[in-house]
């Protein structure tokens, strides 16, 4: 079940796809950075929230966290994060814990380094 | 100036979808709430004049939102914002009441859009409402030319007559308005002027407001296209109501493409305006050749 969902993208690549990023807000920056700020702030609850969910077996709050988290990766392009996310939600409507917890390490890791590409957009937006 | 209510648990889509209203729509006023729950308690304080809201929250979801709306606000239309893997809880909240939904992967090109769209059904003029509700029964055939701007006053009649006359509650009148609605366009757009889904893939908004104006506007002027005409017969009383909607086009494979969406899929390639109308409607039939849809309503509201 671990398979090929928990693979990783090369350390050096760039994880988040921001031609799709600018689309999903029309183009416009100033809300993009609206978006990436509010991401910055509930995707890490929503991280703690799924290994939470696996470790107390809480299929639904699995489900729903790893919904939300999907949701905002693909706006953000960043398509191997996504897979794993949608995994996760799948296995909490299938209420299937194999292979769970190594999939948010997974997921954890990918997002990470998502979180560390966005900040660094922010900071450079606020200073121009 | 309208009031939109935005509910959703995410910050980041709560976001995205305020943050697109805000500037597509710069004269209505964007309010958030963060789950139904919020929602609801909103709506008792303030006046709000549609709900936009997300399909799973863990507070009150979507679903039951509608049901509440319905109950107690019943004159305040619901869209809702369906993400990959919310498609039963949507379709089952299209039947409890919704007035429409736009998927999250199309807000920037729908989301306006599908508002304004049923914030003017919801302006419609009221004021012969109350003869209206003298009529027993009415029947009338129109014969339009490919012109869309007909079409929303078409629709604003037949919604004053079945509401009126007591065939639908002022929520219902919504639906049977965006279902008469999906016929016509599906007729207009498809039938009529042969715009295949290839090119009206990206949206309906698209064909109105981007690049296939033109395209619209050179097959309105061009034969075969410009020759032909859509017949809309409507036969309301109070218990039920009939629709008939006709264009002059090739028709299209109906067994096929009613094989695409049989799964009630929300994918909006695969005919957005069947699920709507098959959500809407107590029946959906076409004729063999796919080129007339007969639509079949029946009383919602005890008089």
């Amino acid at each position: 079940m671990t398979g090929d969902s928990t693979n990783s993208e090369p350390a050096d690549q760039q994880l988040v796809n921001w031609t799709t990023a600018l689309d999903v807000v029309a183009g416009d920056r100033l809300l993009l950075v609206e978006v990436v700020d509010a991401f910055l702030q509930e995707a890490p609850q929503q991280m703690n929230a799924v290994e939470e969910s696996i470790r107390q077996r809480d299929a639904v709050t699995l489900r729903r966290s790893a919904h939300t988290l999907k949701g905002s990766l693909r706006y953000f392009g960043a398509q191997t994060a996504f897979d794993i996310a949608l995994a996760l939600e799948m296995a909490g409507m299938a209420e299937q814990f194999d292979g769970a917890t190594e999939r948010a390490a997974a997921l954890r890791n990918l997002l990470q380094r998502v979180l560390r590409e966005l900040a660094d957009f922010l900071q450079q937006e606020r200073r121009t | 100036m309208s009031r939109i209510l935005v509910v959703d648990d995410s910050e980041v889509d709560r976001r995205i979808a305020a943050g697109l209203l805000e500037r597509a729509l710069p004269d209505h006023q964007i309010e958030l709430a963060m789950d139904g729950r919020d929602a609801i308690e909103r709506l008792r304080d303030e006046s709000v004049d549609l709900v936009v809201t997300d399909m799973q929250m863990p507070e009150c979801d979507g679903l039951e939102l509608v049901r509440a709306i319905r109950l107690h606000h019943p004159q305040i239309p619901v869209i809702l914002m369906t993400g990959h893997g919310s498609d039963d809880l949507a379709v089952a909240a299209l039947e409890e009441g919704a007035a429409s939904y736009v998927p999250k992967s199309q807000l920037r090109d729908r989301l306006a859009g599908t508002i304004e769209e049923v914030l003017a059904i919801a302006r419609a003029d009221r004021t012969h409402e109350r003869l209206i509700g003298c009529l027993d029964s009415t029947e009338f055939v129109f014969q339009l030319d490919n012109d869309p701007s007909l079409i929303d006053p078409l629709i604003d009649l037949v919604q004053q007559m079945a509401a009126g006359m007591g065939l639908c509650d002022t929520n219902d009148r919504f639906r049977i308005g965006v279902a008469l609605k999906a016929a016509i366009h599906n007729a207009l757009y498809r039938g009529n002027l042969e715009i295949g889904p290839d090119l009206m893939s990206s949206s309906r908004d698209a064909v109105l407001a981007g690049p296939l104006v033109e395209l619209v506007a050179q097959r309105r002027q061009t034969p075969p296209y410009s020759g032909r005409t859509i017949r809309v017969e409507a036969r309301i009383r109070p218990t039920e109501a009939w629709f008939v909607v006709r264009d002059d086009g090739p028709g299209f494979n109906v067994s096929q493409t009613l094989a695409t969406i049989s799964g009630e899929s929300l994918d909006p390639e695969a005919g957005r305006g069947l699920v709507l109308m098959r959500a809407f409607m107590d029946e959906v039939s076409f004729n063999a050749r796919g080129n007339e849809v007969a639509l079949h309503k029946k009383q919602t509201l005890s008089r």
